[in-house]
């Protein structure tokens, strides 16, 4: 096993590690040394194809195919220089108010943290699209909500020089999505920070990690690594876990931190997801433009949120439920077809964990409740009724049964869309926002970490992603994580010099 | 199964099915071992559901009767049965549309260069 050392290990390079990494250059213009190991690889501008099956593969965990325990959702964890954000949509909103007050985190304020994500917003040219680049899959969608009686709201997103291709959850193919791998990895690498790609941290060893640097294998996109294939045992006076919700929990687990810290793995939650589609009578803009410019937010007072979406063939064709001939009709009517996503914000629930099975490999346990279910059931009413509103002829509902629902049907819609219908294993539920596992709070008897990161009891080990978040954040994460991953820096920097001022107490 | 599935299949040539049977053998080399597995034992314990219902074999069945079992089994009451044809047809779904030329029959444009690829198109019409 080969060997290196650095005084800061940052393990993850989305949205929390990207985000620790630029905090950390003053770090490193003061001498220190900073390597981020990040398990997907480094992508070409041109790796970036749009192709559906192309990129899947390349840039999700399992493919995009990664089950809960039950195999009940698929959950989507991107793997790339940059993590996650290089497969979102860029959609930024900063956490509300209520959200944090109920995380009832000693030292964690709200107004703080909206301080910090808007910083990161401002970084990442966070603004509303011009009504000339909105699609009519999205104007379709604030028609129908006006229609139904609900206001849509534009998402403010994060692009530059966006051309409008939809194809953002496959890695923009324009660099105009400005995530952890456009902006603040880059100018972390400029200022001296050192990024290793396919670099998988397989355990923490008395604060040094365990890495695997993987090769280029016949047909991967990506550039090699920086380092040589093989093993390295990395040691580091600072190690940041930022691999995201199941990352960061699997590793702590599988290096057998969970005896110490209970709450460990525990607390997972998630936005479950799925779509809906409904049959216009005529040809839609739909596959070009920025595919989610508009929500309906009812997270606070029903527990869901309804947001415009595009997805590619396949992804379509496995979210609708059924086959055969009805399902074969809808897929030719692609070109017709308004889509939205509905989301049920989930609150924490006891048994919705993560663990690691015998190999170390992560296991997510997850149920849906019956009020994830009911959340879900009402969002697609409310969804059915936009589209309608929006001159549909037909809305496909993953909750009923048959799926396929008339307009003539409107007045029956209570009972067309109902729970009984939301049978788990037959309708694609997917979740891309996880939560939790590594929650925020004071005692390392109901927490994990401190407001600032920091591991119970392991001074020299902060967490720094969504697995901090000790109950669902409502909304897309990415601006929250951070926030909360810019107070970790500054608790990283705070301990640099405090360590310089007083060396004996370092480490 | 897989034309009880997406119905275009039972028209399609040759070069269609070979893509298709090849998408979906990529995409299990890339799972694990026992997702193959699980899928063999399920396609050969809806031949023998088949042939306990229906006194015939699956792909001896006309097209309803192999629509009206999948479908029961879409429903079943045990969710092993329920993944089991979710994941049946998400690889059916991936091996044909997953296609190029099947996304182009569906009207599916997006294009990476988004409007300006709509507009150059305009302009050349």
């Amino acid at each position: 096993m080969k060997h290196a050392q650095y005084d800061v290990l940052i393990v993850g390079s989305g949205a929390g590690g990207g985000t620790v990494a630029q905090a950390l250059i003053p770090l490193v213009r003061s001498g220190a040394s900073v390597l981020v190991v990040e398990k997907g690889p480094r992508f070409r501008d041109e790796d970036f194809t749009g192709h559906e099956l192309d990129m899947a593969p390349a840039l999700y965990e399992d493919g995009g195919g990664f089950l809960t325990a039950d195999g009940t959702m698929t959950l989507a964890m991107g793997v790339a220089y940059g993590g996650s954000t290089v497969v979102y949509t860029g959609t930024s909103l900063t956490v509300p108010e209520r959200v944090v007050r109920r995380w009832e985190v000693p030292g964690l304020d709200h107004a703080d943290l909206v301080t910090r994500s808007e910083k990161y917003a401002a970084e990442n040219n966070v603004h509303l699209l011009p009504d000339d680049e909105i699609n009519e899959n999205n104007r379709l969608f604030v028609e129908g909500c006006r229609a139904a009686g609900y206001e849509a709201r534009q998402f403010p997103v994060n692009v530059k020089g966006c051309l409008g291709s939809s194809l953002c959850n496959l890695g923009c193919p324009n660099q105009a999505k400005q995530g952890t791998n456009r902006v603040q990895l880059p100018r972390a690498e400029r200022e001296g920070v050192h990024v290793v790609t396919r670099a998988e941290a397989l355990r923490i060893d008395d604060r040094a990690v365990v890495v695997r640097v993987g090769e280029v294998r016949p047909g991967d996109k990506g550039e090699p690594s920086e380092w040589e294939p093989g093993d390295y045992r990395v040691e580091a006076a600072t190690v940041v876990l930022a691999a995201g919700a199941v990352g960061s929990s699997t590793l702590l687990l599988r290096s057998g931190f969970g005896p110490r810290l209970p709450r460990l793995g525990e607390g997972f939650t998630c936005h479950p997801a799925f779509i809906l589609v409904a049959e216009h009578v005529r040809e839609i803009t739909n596959d070009v433009g920025h595919p989610k410019s508009y929500y309906l937010d009812r997270a606070e007072e029903e527990g869901w949120v309804l947001e415009t979406c595009m997805y590619f063939p396949f992804i379509t064709a496995k979210n609708l439920t059924g086959f055969g001939p009805p399902h074969s009709t809808l897929m030719k009517a692609f070109s017709r077809l308004q889509m939205i996503l509905v989301l049920a914000t989930d609150k924490v629930t006891a048994g919705n964990r993560i663990t690691v099975d015998r190999r170390g490999r992560p296991a997510v346990h997850y149920t849906f409740t019956p009020a994830v279910v009911e959340s879900m059931v009402r969002a697609t009413r409310a969804a059915t009724r936009i589209f309608f509103g929006a001159g549909a002829a037909r809305v496909h509902a993953p909750p009923a049964n048959p799926p396929l629902i008339e307009r003539d049907e409107l007045p029956d819609l209570d009972e067309r869309i109902h729970s009984r219908f939301f049978r788990s294993g037959r309708v694609s539920v997917s979740a891309a926002h996880l939560m939790g596992g590594c929650c925020m709070g004071s005692e390392a008897s109901r927490s994990v970490t401190d407001s600032w990161g920091r591991v119970h009891g392991y001074p020299w080990l902060r967490v720094a992603d969504a697995s901090l978040f000790p109950d669902s954040v409502e909304i897309n994460p990415y601006l929250t994580i951070m926030g909360l991953a810019d107070r970790v820096a500054e608790g990283i920097i705070d301990d640099h010099a405090v360590n310089r001022a007083s060396p004996r107490e370092a480490r | 199964m897989a034309v009880t599935i997406v119905p275009e299949l039972s028209t399609v040539d040759e070069d269609v099915w070979r893509r298709t049977e090849a998408i979906i053998a990529e995409g299990l080399a890339g799972r694990p071992n026992a997702i193959s597995r699980q899928l063999v034992l399920f396609i050969r314990a809806v031949n023998v559901l088949a042939l306990v219902r229906f006194r015939r074999p699956f792909h001896a069945l006309d097209g309803a009767r192999r629509l009206r079992l999948l479908s029961l089994l879409e429903n079943a009451p045990i969710l092993a049965i329920r993944r089991g044809v979710w994941g049946l047809r998400t690889l059916v779904f991936m091996g044909y549309y997953g296609q190029d030329d099947v996304k182009a029959r569906l009207g599916y444009r997006a294009h990476p260069l988004g409007w300006r690829a709509v507009r150059r198109e305009g302009a050349d019409s």
